[in-house]
C-alpha cells in the first residue's frame, strides 16, 4: 500500500510499511486532526498517571 | 541525522490522508535514512498509545535505537514531554518531530541544540529532500 505527502510543493509516494499499511486500510473513512492526535496522546498520559497512582489513593485513609 | 519522535506523530502517521507527512517520517526512519531515538520510557508510552496496533507498536520498537538518558529534565511545563526532551538532548539529536507546540509542551524552536518540528517542517529541510526522494525512488 502506497501513501502521499507534499514535500517542497511536489507529491511524495512512498510505500508504507506492513503495519502502517494494515491500520491505514483500517482506518479508512475516519480522520485524525493533529489537535485530536494531541488530545488522545493526552487523555492516554492521565489514564496511565492514575492507572499508576490508583495503589497509593487506595492506600490513604 | 538523529530524530525522536513524538508520539503524536506514530498516532497520526495511522491515519489515512491525502498529505500524510507523520507517515513519510516513520518511513524515513523504518528505512534507516534518519535516525529515530527513544529510551525506555518513551517506548513505555508508544506501547501505550498505540497499544491497539501491536504489530506497529513492534514496528516502531524495531526501528528505534535505545539510549538510556542519566538526568531526568523539568524544563518543559508538561512533565511527560520532558521524557522526550531527555532523549533528545541525550543523543544529541538534531530534531524532535512533534505537532504539539502549544504553550507549556514543545513551544520553543530549540532546545539548546535540538530544534523542534513539525513533521512538514522536516521533510521540507534541506538535509531530509534528498532522504525523501532515496525513499521515493525506491
Amino acid at each position: 500500500m502506497y501513501a502521499t505527502a507534499v514535500v517542497e510543493g511536489r507529491v511524495v509516494r512512498f510505500k508504507l510499511s506492513p503495519a502502517l499499511a494494515r491500520a491505514q486500510r483500517e482506518n479508512r473513512g475516519r480522520a485524525l486532526t493533529e489537535q485530536e492526535a494531541v488530545e488522545f496522546i493526552e487523555a492516554k498520559r492521565r489514564s496511565r498517571a492514575l492507572r499508576r497512582a490508583k495503589p497509593y489513593l487506595e492506600s490513604r485513609p | 541525522m538523529r530524530v525522536v519522535l513524538d508520539t503524536c506523530i506514530l498516532k497520526l502517521a495511522t491515519f489515512p490522508r491525502e498529505n500524510n507527512a507523520s507517515a513519510l517520517v516513520f518511513e524515513l526512519a523504518r528505512a534507516g535514512l534518519v535516525e529515530a531515538w527513544a529510551s525506555p520510557a518513551i517506548l513505555e508510552e508508544y506501547a501505550d498509545v498505540l497499544g491497539d496496533r501491536p504489530d506497529f507498536v513492534a514496528e516502531v520498537v524495531g526501528i528505534c535505537r535505545m539510549c538510556h538518558p542519566l538526568t531526568e529534565l523539568r524544563i518543559i511545563r508538561h512533565e511527560p514531554d520532558n521524557r522526550f526532551l531527555e532523549c533528545a538532548l541525550a543523543v544529541n539529536a538534531d530534531f524532535i518531530v512533534t505537532v504539539n507546540t502549544a504553550p507549556g509542551h514543545f513551544d520553543r524552536e530549540r532546545f539548546q541544540t535540538v530544534r523542534v518540528v513539525t513533521p512538514g517542517q522536516l521533510l521540507n529541510s534541506p538535509a531530509v529532500w534528498p532522504l525523501v526522494e532515496k525513499l521515493a525512488g525506491s
